[in-house]
């Protein structure tokens, strides 16, 4: 069975890119265009793992769904997803650099990785297959 | 604006402080008094009072030390000297220290509430114009983060659409030309972001910002860091570092993290404005008050005619050799912006053909400074 990697990103063109770069290796791709229609997909699709942006609808909108499925309780609509693997993506370097660096992992910020756009097609590659792997 | 005005009474004389208080209170003002100059001045600190009436003869600390100091506490506090022996001298002197009025003892009701209305419309005016100021700094960096996102966003699409293509393993063969022209795209993609990056560190150059982070150490370990850091650049262009410096060098007084910008500029010039083979010589050594980091290269060297533009931004020398090395021509404005903010100085000396000397001249950390900057701290922190 293909993974299935559900992109969530308002920006087209990344979701082009990434579609392009997974398609190549057979993985399934689903793409939510933000936070919202991400939560949606999310139950809906069942990923294996989500990729997400982080300013969408606004600034902080990727943070507050990490939040959502990783503190979803048990009982909760969210409760089954809140294990999926989630890889962040953003623009931003300066302000938001290091202090999302040592959050990473942390409560404040709950994913498992962390990529700054542009991306290199061939690591997000290698990120995602370790962290299929896991 | 505000509710309430706050009016604190500096004054020795009991009977001054009971009458001041009174006859504000009843204007509607929230007054506060102290009898010596120190007790004021904390008195200040903590209640940030829009006004203070300050006698000029008091015992302990004078009435002109407690104007300095409260100038120190809010620049743009209102104060109004109150004295017995109304001198123009004195008036004069505290004036200049900043007091905004003077009112001679004995005065009136009426005299106080007329001086201390005037000194509030002041304090009014000047708390307005601090708002206005700061509205027009928010502005300025909402327009940078805009910008940044702006321009970010679609250069950042653009480039990994070329990434994606030249990745021959997910998007198939290329031509070589295809691919060769390809790459540059990208490259000038590179190049394009580089500039807004710079370009925004250079809007974010500001003098108290670099003061605000400086403190005494040893510039050595930031150089090596610097030299290891080009190191793969160096070697992809076949250009030697090298890092010659004498043991016994006083400390800098700087910011660790801008100065490492300048030092990582300087140096990544001199590999790529050099030939295969060459090298770049760092060097330590002091000249005067400074410390001087002379960073040579055997490079292409820049032309007499050109020397007094480098350091203007955007500006680029043109010529074959140049040509094919991407950059924003903001990279030398913004070292000597760095170097500038520190009190230092850059210099160059240049040889058509031979290579180039860049020195930094960084002013040197007072002998105590270490200890100084080490003490200040403790202290902050029995405070708290």
């Amino acid at each position: 069975m293909n993974k299935k990697i559900l992109i969530i990103d308002d920006d087209e063109d990344f979701v082009a890119v990434t579609e392009a770069i997974f398609g190549s290796k057979s993985y399934q791709c689903v793409a939510a265009y933000s936070g919202k229609e991400g939560l949606q997909k999310i139950k809906e699709e069942n990923p294996d793992l989500i990729i997400v942006d982080v300013m969408m609808e606004d600034m902080t909108a990727g943070f507050r769904l990490v939040n959502i499925l990783r503190t979803a309780e048990e009982g909760s609509e969210y409760y089954p997803y809140s294990r999926i693997p989630l890889l962040m993506v953003t623009i931003y370097e300066d302000v938001t650099k290091r202090g999302i660096r040592e959050k990473a992992g942390t409560t404040l910020l709950p994913v498992d990785e962390f990529m700054r756009k542009p991306i290199k097609p061939l690591e997000l590659l290698a990120k995602i297959e370790q962290m299929l792997a896991k | 604006m505000k509710d309430k005005f706050i009016i604190l009474i500096i004054d020795d004389e009991e009977s001054i402080r009971d009458s001041c208080s009174q006859v504000l209170s009843k204007e509607g003002y929230s007054t506060e008094t102290a009898e010596y100059g120190n007790v004021g001045l904390e008195k200040a600190k903590e209640m940030k009072p829009d006004l203070v009436l300050v006698d000029l003869k008091m015992p302990g600390i004078s009435g002109m030390e407690v104007l300095e100091s409260l100038k120190d506490i809010d620049p743009d506090i209102v104060s109004i000297v109150i004295t017995g022996y109304a001198t123009i001298e004195s008036a004069v002197e505290a004036m200049k220290l900043g007091a905004y009025d003077y009112i001679p003892k004995p005065f009136t009701p009426s005299e106080l509430r007329i001086i201390t209305r005037r000194g509030l419309e002041r304090r009014r005016l000047l708390l307005e114009t601090a708002a206005l100021r700061q509205e027009k700094k928010q502005m300025e960096e909402n327009f940078i983060s805009l910008v940044t996102h702006e321009l970010r966003s679609p250069m950042i699409a653009v480039k990994q659409y070329f990434d994606v293509i030249l990745e021959e393993e997910i998007s198939g063969k290329l031509t070589e030309k295809q691919k060769e022209m390809l790459s540059r795209a990208s490259q000038r993609i590179d190049g394009l972001m580089k500039l807004v990056n710079d370009w925004l560190q250079m809007m974010g150059i500001k003098e108290n910002g670099v003061a605000k982070r400086s403190q005494a150490f040893d510039i050595k370990p930031l150089l090596a860091e610097a030299i290891e850091l080009l190191k793969p650049l160096a070697d992809k262009s076949e250009v030697a570092l090298q890092l010659e410096s004498f043991d016994a060098l006083p400390l800098v007084y700087g910011d660790n993290s801008t100065l490492k910008h300048v030092f990582i500029n300087l140096l990544s010039n001199g590999i790529q404005y050099n030939r295969k083979g060459g090298k770049v010589a760092v060097c330590l050594r002091e000249e005067g008050g400074f410390l001087a980091v002379d960073i040579t290269d055997t490079g292409i060297g820049i032309p007499e005619e050109n020397l007094p533009l480098i350091f203007d931004q955007f500006y680029r020398v043109r010529g074959k050799e140049t040509r094919k090395i991407i950059g924003t021509g903001l990279g030398l404005s913004i070292v000597k912006r760095i170097v500038e903010a520190h009190k230092g100085q850059i210099k160059v000396h240049s040889t058509l053909g031979k290579g180039s000397t860049f020195t930094v001249l960084l002013p040197k950390a007072p002998q105590n400074q270490k200890q100084n900057k080490g003490l200040k701290k403790s202290i902050k922190k029995a405070r708290v």
